[in-house]
């Protein structure tokens, strides 16, 4: 069980991460909200569950994903836009000159227009792994899926997104 | 060439360090002879690098209170069940209940007369439709 300071600590230094994360998978500023804010509702509904031992960070992702898996599968009306620069917005790490950032935001509008074409499986795939920085074994447990699935998902997101990039960096 | 086709689906799994040292020396190898393969290998670098330097916006101002207000709002799951009266559900008690009833109609269903027939009585005067007029 999680006491509430320690919950409170918890939501101060994973919520950023995790809303990154759902920027990535939904494609939009408000999505990314709700599925932040939904993904916390049960972490709170379900603190009692919670093993201090464990890693809350994991499972935070795991909560987070499968709700955005299980509300993509029954509302495929959800619509979704790629992301956008926006005020504020956080380059990524060693972004450098102004230049190169235009061209960093240039590319992340082609990057978040190619993934918002992704199936929820394959972008929650690509997310992990290649934006995220987990291993085969972290996402295959977070989509609760076998290691296998994971690296098959990712061969089939990897070339639809370089065949939708193609044109654009010789991706 | 034609290692290509078998190369091709290991290069994602080669960038991912994802090869025993003998596959991956073998995908190295072939990259080093097929200029096609260095290419897909090079594409794929590029590829990843642009997935993990793309950037999220930042949180909105104020998200972060609304989740800890959220967590102070919110009764645990523990905290609800101790307060709502649960049903008195007893397993053994409706086990016993279904027995009983079981009982009764297999009892029922082996001494009783049993039910008359729905196509054809046992009075003489009814008329039989599948066996014309009974006996």
């Amino acid at each position: 069980m999680i006491a509430r300071e320690k919950l409170d600590e918890l939501i101060e230094t994973h919520s950023a991460k995790a809303y990154q994360a759902a920027c990535r998978l939904t494609g939009n500023q408000a999505d990314a909200c709700d599925l932040v804010q939904e993904a916390f509702l049960r972490i709170i509904e379900k603190k009692d569950l919670f093993d201090p031992g464990f890693d809350f960070g994991g499972w935070m992702y795991r909560i987070m994903f499968r709700v955005y898996l299980n509300s993509r599968r029954s509302r495929e009306r959800l619509r979704e836009v790629p992301l956008e620069p926006e005020a504020g917005s956080v380059p990524a790490a060693g972004a450098g000159s102004p230049e190169r950032a235009a061209e960093n935001s240039e590319l992340g509008r082609s990057i978040g227009a190619a993934l918002a074409g992704l199936p929820a499986e394959l972008r929650a795939c690509v997310v992990l792994v290649d934006m995220e920085g987990m291993d085969y074994e972290f996402a295959a447990e977070t989509l609760g899926c076998p290691v296998g699935s994971v690296a098959g998902r990712l061969f089939r997101a990897r070339r639809a997104l370089r065949a939708a990039l193609g044109p654009m960096e010789g991706i | 060439m034609m290692f290509c086709a078998v190369v091709e689906p290991l290069l994602d799994l080669y960038l991912d360090d994802r090869l025993v040292p003998v596959q991956a020396r073998w995908v190295e190898k072939h990259a080093a002879r097929c200029h096609a393969c260095a290419a897909k290998l090079a594409a794929g670098r590029r590829l990843k690098a642009a997935l993990r330097g793309t950037g999220a916006p930042a949180m909105p101002d104020g998200f972060k209170a609304r989740l800890l207000a959220l967590a102070q709002a919110m009764p645990s799951a523990k905290a609800l069940a101790e307060e709502l009266p649960s049903p008195d559900l007893r397993p053994s008690a409706a086990l016993a209940f279904g027995l009983a009833a079981l009982a009764v109609f297999v009892s029922g269903s082996l001494l009783g007369p049993g039910l008359p027939s729905q196509a054809c009585s046992d009075s003489g005067s009814s008329v039989c439709f599948f066996g014309g007029r009974d006996k």
